[in-house]
């Protein structure tokens, strides 16, 4: 609670107490409490409000009565009277101000009083709401004023302007922090809810209804902001992406931070995982890094900041934010970080990215729906971050057809067969493009079909069990992995986690999926 | 005692028919009892959570009820009279509720609660302006009567559904719901109805009365919907008269 608010509170008791007879009472005195509410009410001094059912004490109530003089509520003078399910008074809390006449005639009208709030506050304030006429108990007595809300800037502000002279009588800031869940435009223009904390200057990218804090960085294409940030290993809070009204409108900034929650959703309510360490260990997405000239087309895992920097693209991606596989995947490098942290270099490398390359596209076909075209889940990786969306052009893998994507730097296509790994020294022995090797097994063990190499047929689990597929390769990987794994490794793990979670049938199809891609 | 309690027989008993020809031209009354049935309505309730409308589509149930009423009518010809009474009723009733609640993270992907709550209250304040048609038969008074009626009604709506949830808040565990008492404009209907009076003397006589009452006031539900509902229904009242 802000400062201001709780002056204001303050203030108001004071207020209350000053003019009159509070009436509280205990449980002794319920009973007569009670009668003394049904005869206000019923000469229309009290108002009943709201009835709350009692969550803890089933059939128990709570009538909120707001105290009426002249049909003007008066502003903090509110009593609450607990009744059981016969209707008997168990309690009544709040205050009544005894003795309070006022004439409740306004000299203005109620469009003049937000006129006047409006003229008092800075430049550009607008009146929200509907003014309500209302007796505001102050020390000096109690006034009959408009009650109204203004907003400026990035401010919410209770005004109580004087119903007769137009003077403003009061006045508190009432915004309040709290987890706040606005709206955002993603990279694509889809509109999507943004988990944010609202606080006084306005609304901040930093989840507060999941479990670990997921927090959106800005480096607003600031060559200095990105150097300090990245190579100097300081994220400054200064930095954390805001919005004045919660109502998103930067696409990078969007995506990046509501799909880290999907992909933390995903881990979660397939897996049972709580982020990156299984601990909810803190995450952050850092956007805009570097400027533009540097055409910075990538997206990167920070395994020192847990973090994922996403660049800005360039004349032929779009920021690199702007597809949940990408975002998956590099998430899923700080899970490969905490649990088996294969090497990024040859075979561990090519399954270090393999294994992104799954969690990317099983966190894809988790919140998309299955088929063609731009947010639609399918096999190929990064293929929404082109204008143009035109897979294999547009995209930069595929898990169905790996031999698709070709690299004039290292000569080969990406191998679908573990015959046509790349042994060289470019790439880290070749972690991108080795990977397809894992990720057709992957794609064979859900889908089923050939593999264009050595024509060998998977029947598959089937694409209803993709489920059972996702858990096999997560448990084979996070759980018996180590850092120098080899593809035959993985072939054996994910056999183990298969015998594990299902049965001698999945295992087989496991086994099958390897066969295929060449690994025994 | 027993002598007071002969006169008082006495002046009950005087006979009807010897005052016939100085029939007090005025009746009043007051009256008691039940309001049998009445029609259930609907009423859907929004409001804005998690950047998305919340629906609450609730059935509300009224139960029986207490009705009160108090009437004067003029005698205009022999058969005729003019009768203006008031009114109130109450009754408790109970909502079927049905609640989508928008999802903190995702677009139409509501979760739902259905619940119900009960001690829901109607009132209603009519009055009704009648021509009642008589047949006397000794001291046996049959009234028809027919005429229009202003009524205002107030009801316990359901503004909120309380619930709890915790991550990944998928689903949602019911804890109860906050009502908001609404009030309508004055709304026009008719009354019809009969009443059979058993008179006592030349002043005093005991009727039991039915009148149905139907008017549909407009009730404001939180989040700005407006309905309208079956008001009034058929009430069964016994009646104290006082002619004078």
């Amino acid at each position: 609670m802000p400062p201001a608010y709780r002056n204001a509170l303050l203030l108001m008791a004071l207020a209350l107490a000053g003019l009159g007879a509070g009436a509280t009472s205990g449980d002794d005195e319920t009973r007569p409490a009670g009668a003394r509410i049904d005869a206000l009410a019923a000469r229309g001094e009290l108002r009943l409000v709201r009835v709350q059912e009692d969550a803890d004490f089933p059939g128990r109530r709570h009538l909120r009565y707001d105290q009426v003089v002249g049909g003007a509520r008066v502003v903090g003078a509110q009593l609450v009277r607990q009744i059981d399910g016969e209707g008997r008074t168990l309690s009544v809390h709040g205050r009544f101000l005894e003795g309070l006449a006022a004439d409740t005639t306004p000299a203005l009208r109620a469009e003049q009083a937000a006129r006047a709030a409006e003229a008092a506050s800075p430049w550009g304030a607008r009146a929200v709401g509907e003014p309500e006429l209302v007796l505001l108990p102050l020390p000096a007595g109690a006034r009959l004023v408009f009650a109204l809300w203004v907003r400026f800037d990035q401010n919410l502000e209770r005004i109580f302007v004087d119903a007769r002279t137009g003077a403003i009588a009061w006045r508190y800031d009432d915004l309040r922090t709290e987890a706040a869940v606005g709206t955002g435009t993603g990279v694509w223009g889809d509109r999507k809810k943004v988990s944010a904390d609202s606080g006084p200057g306005g609304f901040r990218a930093e989840d507060r209804l999941r479990p670990p804090a997921l927090t959106t960085y800005d480096l607003g294409q600031s060559l200095s902001a990105s150097s300090v940030t990245f190579t100097g290993g300081l994220l400054d809070p200064a930095r954390v992406a805001r919005s004045a009204d919660n109502n998103w409108m930067d696409g990078a900034i969007v995506d990046a931070h509501v799909y880290a929650g999907w992909t933390y959703d995903y881990y979660f309510k397939r897996h049972g995982r709580r982020g990156i360490d299984g601990r909810d260990l803190p995450l952050r997405s850092v956007t805009h890094f570097l400027p533009p000239s540097l055409g910075f087309a990538n997206a990167f895992w920070d395994p020192f900041q847990n973090a994922v920097y996403y660049g800005d693209g360039d004349a032929v991606y779009a920021p690199f934010a702007g597809a949940i596989d990408v975002v998956a995947h590099e998430i899923t490098h700080g899970v490969t970080q905490y649990t088996w942290d294969g090497i990024y270099a040859g075979e561990s490398g090519a399954l270090n990215e393999a294994f992104s390359d799954i969690m990317g596209t099983a966190a894809e076909f988790f919140h998309e729906p299955a088929g063609e075209g731009r947010m639609r889940a399918d096999y190929w990786l990064g293929e929404d971050l082109a204008f143009g969306f035109d897979p294999p052009r547009s995209a930069v893998r595929s898990m169905q057809n790996p031999s698709a994507f070709c690299s004039e730097t290292l000569g080969i296509c990406d191998p679908d067969h573990y015959s046509r790994l790349y042994r060289g020294p470019l790439d880290g022995g070749g972690v991108h493009h080795n990977g397809g090797i894992a990720s057709q097994a992957f794609f064979l063990l859900v889908e089923g079909g050939l593999n264009r190499t050595s024509l060998r047929r998977v029947l598959g689990l089937g694409p209803q069990h993709r489920d059972k597929a996702e858990r096999i390769f997560y448990r084979g990987f996070t759980s018996y992995l180590t850092p120098s794994a080899t593809f035959a490794d993985a072939r054996a793990a994910t056999i183990r986690a298969a015998l594990d979670l299902y049965g001698e049938a999945e295992a087989a199809e496991v086994a099958s999926a390897w066969a295929a891609v060449g690994v025994q | 005692m027993r002598r007071a309690l002969a006169i008082g027989l006495a002046l009950l008993a005087t006979p009807t028919d010897a005052a016939a020809a100085e029939e007090p031209r005025f009746v009043a009354a007051v009256a008691g009892g039940a309001l049998l049935f009445s029609s259930g309505w609907s009423a859907t309730s929004s409001y804005a959570e998690f950047a998305e409308a919340a629906r609450i589509d609730a059935a509300y149930e009224p139960g029986p009820g207490v009705a009160l009423e108090a009437s004067l009518a003029m005698r205009i010809t022999r058969r005729l009279r003019l009768a203006t009474a008031f009114d109130w009723t109450r009754r408790n009733g109970e909502a079927a509720i049905d609640a989508q609640l928008p999802h903190p993270f995702f677009f139409d992907r509501p979760r739902r609660i259905e619940a119900s709550a009960s001690g829901l209250e109607r009132t209603e304040r009519a009055s009704h302006l009648d021509l009642e048609w008589l047949a006397v038969e000794g001291r046996v008074e049959l009234a028809v009567f027919a005429g229009a009626t202003a009524l205002r009604a107030e009801a316990d709506l359901v503004e909120r559904v309380d619930y709890a949830h915790e991550y990944p808040y998928d689903e949602v565990s019911f804890r109860s719901v906050a009502t908001r008492r609404v009030s309508s404009d004055l709304a026009f209907g008719w009354n019809a109805g009969a009443s059979l009076e058993w008179r006592f003397s030349r002043r005093l006589g005991l009727a039991l009365q039915a009148r149905y009452v139907d008017a549909r006031p407009e009730l404001t539900a939180p989040g700005g919907e407006t309905v309208r509902i079956d008001a009034g229904g058929l009430q069964t009242v016994a009646a104290l008269r006082v002619r004078f």
